[in-house]
């Protein structure tokens, strides 16, 4: 779980659109668990496609979040024109595992952030909690969201797929489904027609959240 | 794309559930439009899976009325219908059963004349006629429109089936050139039928429909399945496209639709052959 102030969203997706068409990149320092700072870094490839961190301003980064009191806790950068999930060189470049991987994608009128942990290639989704949002706190995770709580085997396997058929490959779904058989039954069905689970979490009332991406 | 109601989604869910079918499939059915040649014993397991699969527009078509003798195997009919229009019996069982489709009821002789009026616009037909006649006279109309269609026939213990895709697969005439003379295969009336292989070779027929609908596996092609329900044996025949055939070949000998000399239409006054 990646918490994460409102204004600070606000200011990374305020770097993103003002970089574009090129890709914005820099650090998310947090104090307490809370990602309370926004470090803009140059991109020095200057490439839509792609992205690099000066390492001089990265280690100034670094030196100064610590003397503030505060942490490294994640590395955003922007897709200008793609879906916000990491691209096959942003899995292969993303070198440490102790950080968390936000991508801000600009392809449609209103930004999706993800973030995402990224181990030996292996990518999972991270659920970004937005501490002090003005209306509600909202969890930017999924691009499609369906609350299937209630809704018993094998319905929910019928509208998990009913949702899928609207959506594009690549894109994520996310799904809370019920404990017992169906958290048992969904996921694994979906896997089974190519889909991949990207992370299932239970939630406190038993409930479980689960992500997939489309095949 | 349609937007399912969540009484579709119900309804539907065995279908939706399928890797093959799914919603893309469910789709395809809602929108599909098969006609139905024949409400009597194929036809009539033919005309309520269809229904009940959701195949959004189904065509049906009967000139005869229910008959006593009709309800040891034509399953769309019940007893209080004695006396009613066959379409309009299975129509309205196929309503009962599936109120989201529209049946459409042709209470005509297919003939020459009128059955290219008839076909007109569906994607496929089920063929659950009682005559050779008219089968050649689907066969032939199918091949001159394109519109594929499966073909069946049962008598006493037995069945057949093939499906054809004109232009692509052998036809009912590739094999069987011309209707055999009067007579010379008994009918259900007169030789008998075991009532349920109606239903063996119905539901057949109804899944090659639902399986060319939704593109899923391999359509009874190039094959004549046959089957002998005393020993339960099933036959797969390969059958292959003519150059020579009269209809689909290289230099066609028939090249409009005609009645022969036992057609349907004629059968209405002086019934040789009951509907099966």
């Amino acid at each position: 779980m990646l918490r994460v102030k409102q204004e600070i969203i606000d200011e990374i997706v305020e770097h993103s659109r003002s970089e574009a068409p090129l890709e914005a990149c820099g650090y998310l320092a947090e104090k307490d668990g809370v990602v309370c700072k926004c470090i803009a870094m140059k991109n020095i490839d200057a490439s839509p496609v792609h992205y690099s961190m000066d390492p001089t301003q990265q280690f100034g980064a670094i030196r100064s979040s610590r003397a503030e009191g505060l942490a490294i806790r994640a590395v955003y950068h922007s897709h200008p024109e793609t879906a916000a999930h990491p691209s096959a060189e942003d899995i292969k470049l993303a070198y440490d595992p102790a950080l968390s991987y936000v991508i801000v994608s600009l392809q449609d009128s209103s930004p999706i952030i993800n973030s995402f942990i990224i181990k030996n290639d292996k990518v999972s989704s991270e659920q970004i909690e937005i501490i002090g949002a003005e209306k509600m706190t909202t969890t930017i995770t999924a691009d499609v969201f369906q609350n299937l709580r209630g809704i018993g085997c094998p319905m929910n396997l019928v509208k998990t797929k009913v949702a899928f058929s609207k959506m594009q490959s690549g894109q994520i779904l996310g799904l809370i489904l019920d404990n017992g058989p169906p958290v048992n039954n969904v996921p694994r069905s979906v896997i089974r027609e190519g889909h991949e689970v990207l992370s299932q979490e239970q939630l406190d009332d038993g409930a479980w959240s689960v992500l997939i991406r489309k095949a | 794309m349609i937007d399912f109601t969540e009484e579709q989604l119900e309804r539907y869910s065995r279908h939706i559930l399928l890797d093959d079918v799914g919603v893309d499939g469910q789709e395809k059915l809602l929108q599909a439009k098969v006609l139905i040649v024949g409400a009597g014993g194929l036809g009539s397991p033919a005309a309520l899976y269809l229904a009940a699969a959701g195949v959004g527009t189904i065509g049906i078509v009967d000139s005869d009325s229910v008959e006593i003798s009709n309800l040891q195997r034509q399953i769309a009919h019940f007893t209080k219908d004695i006396g009613v229009f066959k379409v309009d019996s299975a129509a309205e069982k196929m309503q009962a059963i599936n109120p989201d489709i529209t049946v459409r009821t042709y209470k005509e002789y297919l003939c020459a004349a009128n059955i290219t009026k008839i076909i007109a616009g569906y994607d496929f037909i089920i063929d659950g006629t009682d005559n050779f006649p008219t089968k050649f006279l689907v066969n032939d109309a199918c091949i001159f429109t394109g519109i594929p269609f499966s073909h069946g026939g049962i008598l006493r213990f037995n069945g057949q089936t093939m499906t054809v895709v004109p232009g692509e697969s052998a036809c009912y005439r590739c094999s069987f050139r011309e209707a055999p003379p009067p007579d010379a295969v008994p009918s259900c009336a007169q030789a008998g039928v075991l009532g349920a292989i109606a239903g063996m070779l119905g539901t057949i027929q109804a899944t090659e429909a639902l399986k060319y609908i939704t593109g899923v596996g391999e359509l009874l092609t190039n094959g004549l399945l046959t089957f002998d329900a005393r020993t339960l044996t099933f036959r797969k025949i390969n059958l292959a496209r003519q150059k020579s055939c009269p209809v689909c070949g290289e230099e066609p000998s028939i090249t409009h639709l005609v009645d022969t000399e036992q057609s349907v239409c004629e059968l209405k006054s002086e019934p040789v052959a009951a509907p099966c």
